[in-house]
């Protein structure tokens, strides 16, 4: 194999050579975790809560089990009753493993009532087993605590209303923006 | 040694102790220190920012490596040849700092003033070599032990082609001795040696990445195929007696460089002659520099170029090296012979 | 003069010592470590001559290059083919060492008596660098010659021993 006679001249490796050197003064692109923090966007996908609706004040699931269905690693867990007059289903239980989780985003896109949501906070590292594992009254609080640091008069997650899907194959509370909102003070 | 003659016994080996006392204290401080710059050059070289967090700067940063290495458990592997496992990393690191005494760092300040410097400096790679290839043996791993052979085998190559080198500025000087190599180069037409011998710089320059297994040679420890090489069953101590030994060897490469070719401590004629106000700078200034800058390269590369595949480097010291540094050789020759 | 005598002792003692400790040694990575120590001692008595130059390049070349290559074949063997190796010494009889004995005896008694005139016998006894100094120049080519023979005998049993050995695995 005949090589072009120029590598002689040690182009390429001078080449980079030059763009290590160039790099040596650019500002680094480190982000110093606990003094600075990264900028989180709108529908990261963080720590789980379930929407606390605020009319009723109580989750806003209505215990399809679309979200059991259609999460890949099968951390969802709900128990219901069936309310004897109604006939409708009422959520007892809402157990999410969080361990488990793969932060796949499904169950917040499949839920027609936009019950359940993973939240913008990430920060929730622990110790044991069990405090990574969710139930109704966690998650409750979870959403608490992410809607008192939150700034803006009413939530709506990317997830919950997604682009180019037409309107006839949406559930009917998604047919118009899913929005949940946010009462201050 | 001028001052020694009209010494007594005693006297003139305290005078060899301090001697020793110091370079050991500097060398050690610049192992420690390179560690840091290194760390922040690659981080930066990156787009990271490197050490940070101990001290102003991370500038306390080997300090805390140091103490860290200390305490760590001595491991001392069952498999392992008990005796060889613990003197393979002194053998390394006695190889490597014993060169520096025969390395003058001013016109005056050498410790032992032995007249076969440079051939004394090729023993002394020779017989480290032993330390990396025992290490390998005796840590009873497959790993360490594929780890010292491919070590073994590409420096037996590359010290080939690095004493053919060298010895094109042995023959230029007429001497062996480090000191009359950087007087002969400064006074010669030339100036400094790299210009007539650019060929030799240039396989000295490769052969010294390769012989203190730096990037992109460092196939002896390439963690992607065998862990850590030899080091893999190293813990604690015995790694960092390693990791001072290849800085310190680093050191003597740069130093060697930049005496052999750069002309050491002293600046060519012609720049002397056209900017007399350099003669001002202390020579131990000059000849740091030169190192440092050499040191600076060491790290560059490493930054830049990827690992050598086994074969490459094999053919490369034996096919390419080789006859180039003959080549450097006959130039030289003719370079003598016409009397320039 | 007697601190060349004392380190002469010193260097031929270590030389005796590692020689011991290469039959001594189970081992054979061992056995060639100490055959290494010599070869290094051998750049130090090179050192002990004056002979600079030697010293680096006998270090150079054959510590640094040659044992290098054998080290290398070395790994390259099973570890239980290394270990276990035995130097049988109630193997070697005694018949042996008679011939050599003779030999070293008709030569300090030829060597007494072939101290030529310019050296004076009392000297001749008690300084060992008339020693030297005799022996390098009216014998060198004798020594020579006497260590090679010396050394074929010994690279004779050292062959006789391992077929043997491998003959008894079988
Ligand atoms: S994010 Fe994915 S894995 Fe996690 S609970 Fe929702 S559906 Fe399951
Ligand atoms: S999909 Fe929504 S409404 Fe249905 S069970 Fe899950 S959280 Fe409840």
């Amino acid at each position: 194999m005949r090589r072009n006679p120029y590598y002689l001249l040690f182009r390429d490796l001078l080449g980079g050579l030059l763009i290590t050197l160039k790099t040596l003064f650019r500002k680094p692109v480190t982000v110093e975790y606990p003094r600075e923090r990264v900028k989180v966007y709108p529908s990261f996908r963080g720590r789980h809560a379930l929407v606390r609706d605020p009319e009723t004040g109580d989750a806003r699931c209505v215990a399809c089990l679309k979200c059991v269905q259609v999460c890949p690693s099968r951390c969802i867990d709900v128990k219901y009753e069936i309310d004897e007059k109604t006939g409708a289903r009422i959520m007892t239980q809402y157990n999410i493993e969080a361990l488990r989780c793969i932060y796949c985003g499904y169950c917040e896109e499949v839920c027609p009532v936009g019950a359940i949501v993973l939240t913008e906070y990430f920060e929730y590292s622990v110790r044991t087993r069990e405090e990574a594992f969710f139930d109704k009254e966690k998650l409750l609080k979870n959403w608490d605590e992410f809607i008192a640091k939150y700034t803006e008069k009413v939530y709506t997650n990317k997830f919950w209303n997604l682009k180019g899907i037409p309107d006839v194959l949406k559930p009917a509370p998604k047919r118009k923006q899913l929005e949940v909102p946010v009462k201050r003070g | 040694m001028a001052l020694g003659e009209s010494l007594p016994l005693h006297l003139e080996i305290l005078i060899v102790l301090i001697k020793i006392a110091i370079v050991l204290g500097v060398f050690l401080f610049h192992a420690a220190y390179t560690v840091y710059a290194e760390r922040k050059i690659l981080g930066r070289m990156q787009a990271r920012l490197g050490p940070r967090e101990v001290g102003p700067y991370g500038l306390l940063q080997p300090i805390a490596d140091l103490v860290k290495l200390l305490f760590k458990e001595d491991i001392v592997p069952a498999e392992a040849h008990k005796t060889l496992f613990k003197i393979a990393p002194l053998l390394v690191l006695t190889f490597a700092i014993v060169n520096l005494s025969v390395i003058p760092f001013h016109p005056s300040f050498i410790i032992a003033d032995v007249n076969l410097g440079v051939l004394l400096i090729l023993a002394f790679a020779g017989l480290g070599t032993y330390g990396i290839i025992l290490a390998g043996y005796s840590s009873g791993s497959k790993y360490s032990l594929l780890g010292g052979l491919r070590s073994a085998s590409q420096i037996l190559s590359y010290e080939i082609p690095l004493s053919l080198s060298l010895a094109g500025v042995i023959l230029y000087a007429e001497s062996f001795h480090l000191r009359d190599i950087v007087e002969v180069q400064v006074n010669s037409l030339f100036g400094i040696n790299v210009f007539p011998q650019i060929l030799g710089f240039i396989v000295f320059l490769i052969c010294a990445f390769a012989e203190t297994n730096r990037a992109p040679f460092d196939l002896p420890e390439a963690e992607s195929e065998l862990v850590a090489g030899y080091i893999t069953e190293y813990s604690g101590f015995r790694m960092g007696l390693f990791f001072l030994g290849e800085y310190i060897s680093m050191y003597v490469m740069a130093l060697l460089i930049s005496i052999c070719y750069f002309g050491g401590w002293a600046f060519p004629w012609w720049l002397a002659n056209a900017l007399p106000f350099l003669k001002a700078i202390p020579p131990t200034l000059v000849l740091a520099l030169k190192v440092y800058f050499f040191i600076f390269l060491f790290i560059w590369v490493r930054a830049t170029f990827p690992r050598y595949r086994f074969d490459q480097l094999m053919s490369m010291s034996w096919k390419i090296l080789i006859p180039l540094s003959l080549i450097n050789f006959l130039i030289v020759a003719l370079i003598k012979w016409l009397g320039v | 003069m007697i601190e060349r005598a004392i380190s002469l002792l010193i260097i031929s003692s270590l030389f005796f010592f590692f020689l011991l400790l290469t039959y001594y040694f189970r081992h054979f990575i061992y056995q060639f470590l100490s055959i290494l120590v010599l070869m290094v001692l051998q750049g130090v008595l090179f050192l002990y001559l004056n002979a600079e130059f030697l010293a680096a390049v006998q270090i150079i070349v054959y510590v640094g290059a040659i044992l290098i290559m054998f080290l290398f074949s070395l790994f390259l063997f099973p570890e239980e083919e290394l270990k276990g190796i035995k130097t049988d010494v109630s193997r070697i009889s005694y018949k042996t060492f008679i011939p050599i004995g003779l030999l070293v005896l008709l030569l300090v008694i030829s060597l007494y008596r072939a101290v030529p005139e310019n050296y004076s016998k009392q000297e001749f006894l008690s300084d060992i660098k008339v020693i030297g100094n005799f022996l390098f120049n009216e014998y060198w080519f004798l020594i020579y010659l006497l260590a090679f023979i010396l050394s074929l005998p010994m690279v004779a049993l050292y062959i006789f021993f391992r077929r043997e050995d491998a003959s008894r695995n079988n």
